[in-house]
Parts: structure tokens; C-alpha cells; sequence
């Protein structure tokens, strides 16, 4: 969860992502910034982001991510 | 339940609002300067007293000029022709004159568009103009569902607001006038302006031909308007205005609407006269000064014609032989015509 | 079915009464039979293809899914008897045929698509090709006649297919759906492309006839038919005018040519959006808005997420993200962060994604060098302000600009809105060179136009240019009071039933009276072509 965290703050650190449930319906993170977290996250966490993963759910706060990225790790088993 | 009144009641209150919004502007129109709800009332007061009656469409209503009938042959004419008239019109028309007057003589004008004239292609123009010289409510509501097709009426529509916006804008600028001063018993003149008629006739000599697609309801109502003055017992003349000398050059199938308009005559007892082929027509209607366009006569040329017009009745009446008068055909007046200016 | 006609408005009413009489349950049959209609009486013979992308996307969707039923349950069924490698190679080898029936189901539409498209297009670049090397070019003789709307039921329809492969929701089972979904009229002619997801939310839930819907729904259909038939028709006579006399007018006419051509373009494409959006909340469906005020954009980037925006959503959901995150694009990435520098590096795959999304863009707006080349300057002025990010907002603080003051803000507004009218204009003048040569035309000639006519040669009569600047103003400042409510709400707040009858009641006779006779050169909608 530290890393996670860790690449979130290195692309928008004024946001509070222990409260924030809206990062991609709010548009506080653009298009942009959403290729950056997908692929450093990738990269970090050495796994395939499918387009699939791509929904507004999995996105919207760190906690979601989190989710997110350990069922990928969980499905590539 | 609720939710579908309240829709219904909006629009019903809707059209009723668009309605008398509607009727507001083109109020203007119809009370105004309008020429066919003019010539309507102008016929409605003279009705009762008119014995003679034309009856066409453009080429007649800028070719007969009914003081000079008045004046040459002692009657009280009305001219009943407009623009694009089509064959029903004409029959609703004497219809509803010859009910109402005592008429003995009417001329029938039929060019080379009467009987191919097509509702497809040439839209309600006519009609408009024909709600406008129909008198009456109860008439025109009848006329209109009889001629008037549903694909037109968002355009029927559109012009009688756009006529009425025009008397608006009149209004405004203070030249609206309800008096329209330009017909006189139901002739309009038509003002010079085409000069398509410096052509070398050389060039454009049987260039084209007209339309001979024959549109079966002219047919239809031309046999009614037959049968109308026999049971009437008027005396129904077949004319085919003049038209211009280029005209007559560059199209090359005259013949086959004057041997129709022929043979409607002799099978009904008619007199037909085709005034394109009166031998003196290039000396007295030359293009230069009798035409307004191409297939209109000006007014000098409607006196003249119409006076021509007048003494072939005349010697008619007379019990002269008229047929000296005009070539036989158009391969025979060509004959005679030459093409240099 | 030409839209403007007493035909299409006894079909819209006779379509209303029928629907909400039926059982709810029926009401989508009768969209899909209205639709089927629809679409038979613009040509029944290109009925054909809807029905090849209907079919072909469902039998697709369904063995897809099919498939991926099947590794579900054997991963469930043999997880404790096989290994991580064991199991691995039975996904691949299933998500191998998964992405077969893909790859065909794509190449058919797309294929049928292009063709329609393109064809006369690559046939013209290869005979170039040819005639360079002094051979004799292929005849092209084939008369194609684009079936109506396929750029836009192609693209929902393999949205719809790329999702299910995606595993975002099941395929559905019922062919008389999936026909709805591609075939649904209101969207047929100019979209909006929706999403699988919402529009079937919508298509396939139980309508209700309220009040509410109706007459906002009526309300919006009529100020559709305002924005199209006064402004757009009455502007399109003038602004062909211009694109095809700019050479001999000065600089500052061509100049309002090329703005009333963004005038007009906006209230002819969202005009028919009202028509048919409005059509559809009289139904109780909602449709994916297309238009949100695009002319207040601050930015490029911004204005194309407000104009026309469900193309660009489903740019962004089908080819952005899929190309950003593609192995080499990432790796490109990667490498060019080592090379570049973080800040710089970082925005590569991005970079690489957006080019391709807007050369096709440009493609999809037309078959000529014009649109790709369009395409191209938008995503180069995209990829640009990507890029300068961070210098413009070193730049902006230096200089002391307060980005939230009203100056700063109007300003970009102005400029986006110069720079959007002026790249829009490129490809409609003709050629990409008569683009260019109208951009000369405004920049190189500085006569000042000295009277009335010299500055508007191409107005006839005054009513309607009076119509269409008074229309403008109106759209203007019902576009300032739709930021903060809807304007139906705006005029149900601020006046009573019968100022609004008799509102909607002029702007009918302001419909007719300006929109008849110039429906004669603005004809169907411009967007129809795609």
C-alpha cells in the first residue's frame, strides 16, 4: 500500500488519498495522469493492467487500487 | 392519467395560440393588397351583370384585356385567369361565375403546358393563388382538400406567412395600400423584363422540345368544363395565346398541342384558334415591343392582341371565313418565316 | 427518411401513442420495429449491413463469452489438480481463440466500414502510386453510396464487442436487443455513440409517459429545430459563399465566413442533437450528451471533451487507453524516461496514443489528405500543451497571471475559440490547399471593406441575417444560463405557462418562416454524410 501510495503522491500530491473517493469521477486526475498511474503501477508492481481494469470503480480512491492490484496478482496465479 | 391530459390540454392550447398567432399575421395579407382575394371581391360585386368570361392561366391574364372585349365586341368581360392556373382551377372557376351571371360566351386559353402541367413537379402554386380568387369560406375549405395535397401544406403554409409578414413590413414602411391597382377586371400587365428575346434565331432554331407527357386529370377537367357550357349553353372558344418569335423558333413540337387542341374542337363542335399562326402576328406582335418575356405578352402587345382577338370574333359573327386568316401549321407559318432579325 | 417532412412527424406521434400504450414490457419492440422502419425508408437495400454488424456482433459476443464461461469453470474445476504453468497455458490458448473471434468480427465491420469510406480514397493514392512509375491507373467506376450512419453504429456496435471481450459485463442473449442497440434511430444519423452499459440501461427499462418528459422533451426538440433550420440553413448559404469566393473578398469577410462557419456548424449538428435527444426524453430515454457549450472551452484538450464528446469517448476508451498501455508503448515509455529526462519521458505513451487517436479522428471526419491533416494539428496542439505543461505554468507565475481571475479566463476562451475556428475551417473549403489558401486570404489581404455589401457580399436579404445574429445571441446567452441550470428550468423558474406557450408558439412560425425556404440548401444535416 506504501508504494502505491508513494507513485500516487509523486503524480498529485495535494490530494488527501486516505479521504479522496472521487479521484476519476471528480476529474481530479485527468487522462493524462491516469496513463502515468497505470503504467508506474504496472511497472512497480510488475503486473498487466488489462483495459478491462480500466472502470472509474477501480480507480476512484487508493483503497480501490489496492483492491484492484492484488486480484490482478491473485488472477495471475 | 393526469400526466397524458395535461400533455393533451398543452397542446391542444398550443395549436390554438399558434392559430391565432398564425391568422394575426396573415390577416394582413388577406384583407390587403393580396391580388386574388381582391379580384375575388371585385368579381363578387360585379356578379350578376358579367356575360363574357376568359378564362387561363398566366398567358391569358397578361394577354386579354377585357376593356378592349368590352369595348370591340359590346360585352361585360371578366377576366378570370392567373398565374400557373391549373385545369381544375379553371373548372372551379367558371363554375362558380357561370352559376352566378349571365354568360354567354367563355374563351378557354390552352397552351402548350395545359394538358402536361404535373402536380408532382409544379407544386400547389396555382392552388394558392386559386384559394385566393374562390369566394367564400365554405369554397375555399373545399377546394382545398380537393386539390391541396398534405405534402404541401407546410408549404402552403410557409407562403401565406410569408405573405403576411410582407404586408407587415409594409405596414411599416407605410406602403401598404388594400386597394391592389394593378388589375383591371382580372388583367395584369406585366412590365418588360427579360431580354432573352435578342436571340439569333438561327442558333437556337428547334433546340428544344416541350413537355408532351400528357397529365390525365387536365384531361379530366377539360371535358367537365365542356360539359359545363353545353349544359350552361355558352358559347366556349379554344384560344392559344401568342407567344414570342423566339419561342415559336426554338421549340419544334407546337403542332402536337395544336392538333390536340384540334381534335378536342371538332370532336365537341368547337371553334380553336392558335393565335401563333394568325398570318399577321410578325407585323403586328413583333418580340421587340409586344413581349414582356418569351412567352408573356406586354401591354401594348395585349392591346393589340386582343383587339386582333375581337375582329376574327367579329368576322366570325359576321359569317366570314376566319381559317383564311391563319396558317394551316407551324411547318407552314415556318415556311413563311424567315430567320434573320 | 428525410427528417424535415410531415411523414417523419406522423411517424414520431404515431411512435409516441403506440409505445406507451403497449405493456412496458413491449416498449422496446416497438423501438426496434420503429427503427427497422426507419432505417428501411432511407434504402432498404442498406439494411443489409446493419443487419451483417447486428448478426455478426452477437454471434461474436456470444462465443466470447461462451469461452470465457468455459475458463471459469475449468480454472474452478482443476485449480488444486494443475499447475501455475498448466493453468497459464490453457488461458493463453483460450484467450487465443477469444481474440481470433475478435480480430475476425473487427475486421468484417471495419472492413465493411473502410470500404464504404475509403476505397475511393486509396484507390486515388495508389493510382498516384502508379502514375508516378509511369503505369496506367486503376479505373475506379464503383459507385458506392455510404449506407446511412455506419461511422456511427460501427463504432457503438464494436464498442459493444471489444467490452465483452474485455469481460466488462456479459453478452447479451436476446438477438432482438443487440439489433435494437445497433439499429436505434434517434442515433442512427449523427449519434451520439453511446456506451453499451448506458444506452441499454435506458433502451430496455420501463418507460413511464410523464408531463415532465413530454414538455421538456417538446422544448428541446423545438429549440433543435430553431438552431437548425434558422441558423445553421440560413448560415450554410452564406458560409459556401464564402468557401467558394474567399479568393475575392478581402481578409476581414473571409474572417466572418470562417466564424459564421463555426456558428453554424455548432447549431447544426447540435440542433439535431436537441431534436433527437428531446424526441427521446418525450420517450423517457436518455441519450449521451453530445455538446457542452464547446465555444467556453479554455482549451484546446478541453474543447474536444465538450464538442461532439461521445466520439471522443469512445476515442478514449477503445483506442487512448488500449494504445497508452500497450507493451511497446510502455517500454517506448520507459526508454524515454532514461533518455529524456522523467518530466518529458513520462508523457511519451501518451503522446505516441494521441497521434494515433487523432490521425484517425481526422479519418473518420473524411476520406481526404484535408481531415488528416486536421486531425493531425489538433493532436499536435494537444500533444504540445501536453508537453509544456509544466513551462507554461512556470511562464504563467512568472508573469503574475492569477488563472482564476475573469481576464485570464476570457482570454483563453477567446484565443481556444480563434484557434478552433480556424483549425475547423481547414478541411471544409475543399482541398487542403483551398484551406490554406483561406487562411492566406484572411492573414495576407487588409482591404477594409467599405460599405455594407463589400463587407457581406454574400447577404441578400437583410431578414435573415438579422435572424441568424439574433439566433446567435440567443444561443450565446442561453449557453451562459445553462452553466448553472437547465434553461427549461431557467424559464420555468422565471415565467408562467402561457408566456411559454406563446414563446414556443413564435419560435414555430420563426421555424417556418426562416427555416423553409433556406431548407432548400441546407437540406438533410451535415453530420449525415459520416
Amino acid at each position: 500500500m506504501e508504494e502505491l501510495l508513494e507513485i500516487l503522491n509523486d503524480i498529485n500530491p495535494d490530494v488527501d488519498y486516505s479521504k479522496e473517493k472521487n479521484l476519476i469521477d471528480g476529474k481530479v486526475y485527468d487522462s493524462f495522469s491516469i496513463i502515468t498511474l497505470v503504467s508506474n503501477i504496472s511497472e512497480e508492481f510488475d503486473i498487466e493492467i488489462g483495459p478491462e481494469y480500466l472502470v472509474p470503480e477501480n480507480f476512484n480512491s487508493a483503497e480501490a487500487m489496492w483492491k484492484m492490484i492484488q486480484k490482478i496478482q491473485e488472477d495471475e496465479d | 392519467m393526469n400526466n397524458f391530459k395535461s400533455a393533451i390540454r398543452t397542446c391542444i392550447i398550443f395549436l390554438i395560440v399558434l392559430t391565432i398567432l398564425s391568422a394575426a399575421i396573415m390577416s394582413a395579407f388577406f384583407i390587403g393588397e393580396n391580388y386574388y382575394y381582391q379580384d375575388s371581391r371585385e368579381r363578387a360585386e360585379l356578379s350578376g351583370t358579367l356575360d363574357f368570361f376568359v378564362c387561363g392561366a398566366s398567358h391569358a391574364m397578361r394577354g386579354f384585356r377585357p376593356d378592349i372585349l368590352d369595348q370591340e365586341l359590346g360585352v361585360n368581360s371578366y377576366n378570370l385567369s392567373c398565374s400557373r392556373q391549373t385545369m381544375q382551377g379553371r373548372y372551379e372557376l367558371l363554375n362558380l361565375e357561370l352559376n352566378r351571371n349571365p354568360a354567354k360566351t367563355v374563351v378557354l386559353e390552352l397552351s402548350y403546358d395545359s394538358m402536361t402541367r404535373n402536380r408532382d413537379e409544379e407544386g400547389p402554386e396555382g392552388d394558392i393563388y386559386m384559394l385566393g380568387k374562390l369566394g367564400g369560406f365554405m369554397p375555399r375549405i373545399k377546394y382545398f382538400f380537393s386539390a391541396i395535397r398534405p405534402k404541401e401544406y407546410g408549404r402552403m403554409y410557409y407562403n401565406y406567412i410569408d405573405n403576411g409578414v410582407n404586408c407587415i413590413k409594409k405596414i411599416i414602411h407605410g406602403t401598404w395600400t388594400n386597394k391592389n391597382t394593378k388589375l383591371e377586371k382580372g388583367y395584369a400587365a406585366y412590365k418588360r423584363d427579360d431580354d432573352e428575346l435578342n436571340q439569333d434565331l438561327k442558333k437556337i432554331y428547334h433546340t428544344r422540345s416541350f413537355e408532351e407527357t400528357v397529365y390525365e386529370p387536365n384531361v379530366e377537367y377539360l371535358n367537365k368544363i365542356i360539359a359545363l357550357c353545353k349544359e350552361k349553353n355558352v358559347q366556349l372558344i379554344l384560344v392559344t395565346t401568342p407567344l414570342s418569335k423566339v419561342t415559336v423558333c426554338r421549340y419544334d413540337n407546337l403542332d402536337t398541342f395544336k392538333e390536340w387542341y384540334e381534335n378536342v374542337a371538332n370532336e365537341n363542335g368547337l371553334q380553336y384558334y392558335d393565335f401563333n399562326l394568325i398570318r399577321d402576328k410578325e407585323e403586328k406582335l413583333p418580340d421587340s415591343s409586344a413581349f414582356s418575356d418569351k412567352f408573356h405578352l406586354g401591354n401594348k402587345g395585349a392591346g393589340t392582341f386582343t383587339k386582333m382577338f375581337t375582329d376574327v370574333l367579329n368576322k366570325e359573327a359576321a359569317g366570314e371565313d376566319t381559317s383564311a386568316l391563319f396558317y394551316g401549321s407551324y411547318s407552314e407559318l415556318e415556311s413563311h418565316m424567315t430567320l434573320d432579325k | 427518411m428525410d427528417l424535415l417532412t410531415l411523414g417523419f412527424l406522423l411517424f414520431c406521434i404515431v411512435l409516441v401513442i403506440v409505445y406507451y400504450l403497449v405493456p412496458k414490457a413491449m416498449q422496446w419492440w416497438i423501438l426496434l420495429a420503429a427503427s427497422l422502419y426507419f432505417y428501411a425508408m432511407s434504402g432498404i437495400k442498406n439494411m443489409i449491413y446493419v443487419l451483417i454488424t447486428a448478426l455478426s456482433t452477437y454471434a461474436a459476443t456470444r462465443m466470447i463469452q461462451s469461452l470465457t464461461d468455459r475458463q471459469k469453470e475449468w480454472i474452478k474445476a482443476n485449480k488444486k489438480t494443475t499447475s501455475k504453468e498448466e493453468r497459464a497455458a490453457y488461458k493463453a490458448h483460450i484467450q487465443a481463440k477469444r481474440r481470433a473471434i475478435l480480430v475476425a468480427a473487427l475486421l468484417l465491420n471495419f472492413g465493411i466500414l473502410c470500404t464504404f469510406k475509403y476505397l475511393h480514397f486509396l484507390i486515388a493514392q495508389v493510382n498516384t502510386v502508379i502514375s508516378s512509375f509511369g503505369a496506367s491507373p486503376i479505373n475506379d467506376t464503383l459507385k458506392l453510396i455510404i449506407p446511412l450512419g455506419i461511422s456511427f453504429y460501427t463504432f457503438q456496435t464494436m464498442g459493444y464487442l471489444v467490452d465483452v471481450y474485455w469481460n466488462k459485463y456479459p453478452a447479451e442473449k436476446n438477438f432482438g436487443r443487440v439489433l435494437l442497440f445497433v439499429s436505434f434511430f434517434p442515433q442512427m444519423t449523427q449519434g451520439p455513440i453511446s456506451n453499451y452499459k448506458d444506452l441499454t440501461t435506458e433502451l430496455f427499462k420501463e418507460h413511464t409517459f410523464t408531463y415532465h418528459h413530454f414538455s421538456w422533451g417538446a422544448q428541446r426538440m423545438f429549440w433543435g429545430f430553431f438552431k437548425k433550420m434558422v441558423v445553421a440553413n440560413v448560415l450554410s448559404a452564406y458560409v459556401q459563399d464564402v468557401f467558394a469566393n474567399y479568393a475575392s473578398y478581402s481578409g476581414i469577410t473571409t474572417l466572418i465566413g470562417a466564424f459564421m462557419y463555426s456558428v453554424q456548424i455548432y447549431a447544426d449538428f447540435s440542433g439535431y442533437m436537441d431534436m433527437m435527444c428531446g424526441f427521446c426524453e418525450v420517450l423517457d430515454i436518455r441519450l449521451t450528451e453530445n455538446f457542452e457549450r464547446p465555444y467556453f472551452s479554455k482549451s484546446i484538450a478541453e474543447y474536444w471533451r465538450r464538442w461532439h464528446s461521445s466520439l471522443g469517448a469512445w476515442f478514449k476508451t477503445y483506442i487512448y487507453y488500449p494504445m497508452a498501455m500497450v507493451k511497446w508503448n510502455q517500454k517506448l515509455g520507459r526508454w524515454a524516461k532514461q533518455k529524456l529526462g522523467k518530466t518529458f519521458g513520462q508523457t511519451v505513451p501518451a503522446s505516441v496514443a494521441l497521434v494515433v487517436v487523432w490521425l484517425t479522428t481526422g479519418l473518420w471526419h473524411g476520406a481526404s489528405w484535408a481531415y488528416i491533416a486536421w486531425g493531425g494539428v489538433n493532436g499536435i496542439f494537444i500533444i504540445v500543451s501536453l508537453w509544456m505543461e509544466t513551462v507554461y505554468a512556470s511562464w504563467k507565475q512568472k508573469l503574475g497571471i492569477n488563472e482564476a481571475s475573469w481576464g485570464w479566463r476570457a482570454f483563453q476562451t477567446i484565443r481556444t475559440f480563434i484557434l478552433v475556428t480556424f483549425i475547423k475551417v481547414l478541411p471544409e473549403v475543399g482541398t487542403l490547399s483551398d484551406g490554406f489558401g483561406l487562411w492566406k486570404q484572411i492573414f495576407t489581404n487588409h482591404t477594409i471593406p467599405r460599405s455594407f455589401h463589400a463587407l457581406l457580399p454574400f447577404v441578400d436579404k437583410k431578414m435573415p441575417l438579422l435572424a441568424v445574429m439574433i439566433g446567435t445571441i440567443l444561443i450565446f446567452v442561453t449557453s451562459l444560463i445553462q452553466r448553472r441550470q437547465p434553461i427549461r428550468q431557467w424559464l420555468e423558474d422565471h415565467t408562467n405557462y402561457a408566456v411559454r406557450v406563446l414563446i414556443f408558439a413564435v419560435l414555430f412560425i420563426v421555424i417556418v418562416y426562416f427555416g423553409y425556404p433556406a431548407s432548400g440548401n441546407g437540406g438533410g444535416f451535415m453530420y449525415e454524410q459520416f
